[in-house]
């Protein structure tokens, strides 16, 4: 994509060493000239949870793929300060959120086992703006071993972006499950 | 939260609804942690004053103000991701058979990705300039590497 549209590509990059007004300089000497220096930066473990008998190397919450920290079964952990959430996506968090919501339902008799123990299977769900009333929808888990690979690039994409957009201002950022499934029923059944 | 006791299962914690408030202490029998992470902006040395980012609304605003209150001179411009650090807290996991949870380079390159493609629209279509200004970079070895081998192939 970023081939077709001219875009200039620089992969393996090391760390960041500073930004200039000029540009942005890397740790191994490297460097890119730039005006606009967009940038996002290192996710890192927060202080009161990086040194917890708990936590992994970098700092962030050991868990099985039921959520619960190892050793201390009764700390759920998810989202973005769980070691498993990789990458740190939100469409991750929010599988892991449902499993803690079944494990305490278990925990508290309102589950039973078969239901309530499903580990994470996680899913890379993005869906991008291309700007021109265009977006891409990505949905994939092989990077974690599994079978699914999906990509559409287009205008309903597009709609669905604005349709998750509505959605999130409706819900005041509580966007209920359905949301995905109907975006992924769209995008795989309708177009 | 300030501090977290796993053994004692307490937690201490701050009200902040006003400055100056003191510190309170809970026990509990569960706990769900969903504290997200600490984006380390305030270790990339210079950003504060060259940098630009999306990840809230002041960063957003701030963004803004060269490219429509003026000031941009159409690029060339950059995008990408610092290196992420991962721990070594998801070894051995499998969440598919024969998978693994894997080392990630970038913690979330959606928003590289987006931010990419909105600012190569944005230059032809409102900035008289082109997509050809932008050098995008990633840490790892292709820039959508979460979203799978084929579909970085077919984009
Ligand atoms: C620019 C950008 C674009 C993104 N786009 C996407 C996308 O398209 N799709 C996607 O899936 N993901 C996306 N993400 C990632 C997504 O935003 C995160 O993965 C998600 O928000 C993490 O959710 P979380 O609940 O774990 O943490 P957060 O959303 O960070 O919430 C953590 C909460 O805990 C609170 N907190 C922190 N420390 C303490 C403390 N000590 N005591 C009490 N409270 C505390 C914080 O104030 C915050 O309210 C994007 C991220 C960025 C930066």
């Amino acid at each position: 994509m970023a081939d077709g549209m001219g875009i200039h590509y620089r992969n393996k990059m090391a760390d960041i060493k500073r930004l200039t007004k000029d540009g942005i300089e890397f740790a191994d000497g490297q460097s890119i000239e730039a005006e606009l220096k967009l940038v996002l930066p290192d996710w890192i473990a927060h202080d009161c949870l990086r040194d917890l008998p708990i936590a992994d190397s970098a700092g962030f919450i050991k868990t099985d793929l039921l959520m619960r920290a190892l050793g201390h079964p009764e700390i759920f952990v998810l989202g973005d300060c769980a070691a498993v959430t990789v990458p740190k996506i939100g469409g991750i968090g929010h599988q892991e959120a449902e499993i803690v919501g079944r494990q305490v339902a278990l925990d508290m008799g309102r589950m039973d086992a078969d239901e309530a123990n499903e580990p994470l299977q996680p899913v890379v769900f993005c869906i991008g703006d291309m700007g021109e009333g265009k977006a891409y929808y990505v949905r994939s888990n092989a990077w974690f071993g599994g079978k699914d690979e999906v990509l559409k690039m287009g205008r309903i994409p597009y709609q669905l972006k604005m349709s998750y957009r509505n959605l999130f201002f409706m819900t005041h950022s509580k966007v209920r499950g359905f949301g995905l499934s109907l975006a992924q029923f769209a995008a795989l059944k309708v177009f | 939260m300030l501090v977290l006791g796993v053994d004692a299962k307490t937690v201490a914690f701050r009200p902040t609804e006003r400055p100056g408030e003191e510190l309170q202490k809970l026990s509990y029998d569960y706990l769900v942690l969903a504290m997200g992470a600490h984006l380390a902006y305030d270790r990339i040395e210079g950003f504060a004053a060259h940098g630009h980012t999306v990840s809230d609304l002041f960063h957003g605003q701030r963004l803004r103000e060269p490219l429509f209150e003026g000031g941009y001179k159409g690029g060339p411009d950059t995008i990408g991701s610092a290196r992420f650090h991962q721990g070594d807290g998801a070894e051995g996991l499998q969440p598919y058979p024969g998978g693994s949870i894997p080392y990630a380079k970038a913690a979330c390159e959606g928003p590289v990705r987006e931010m990419t493609t909105v600012m190569a629209s944005y230059l032809k279509m409102e900035a008289n300039s082109s997509p050809s200004r932008i050098t995008v970079f990633t840490p790892e070895e292709s820039i959508a590497a979460d979203a799978g081998e084929n579909n970085i192939k077919a984009s």
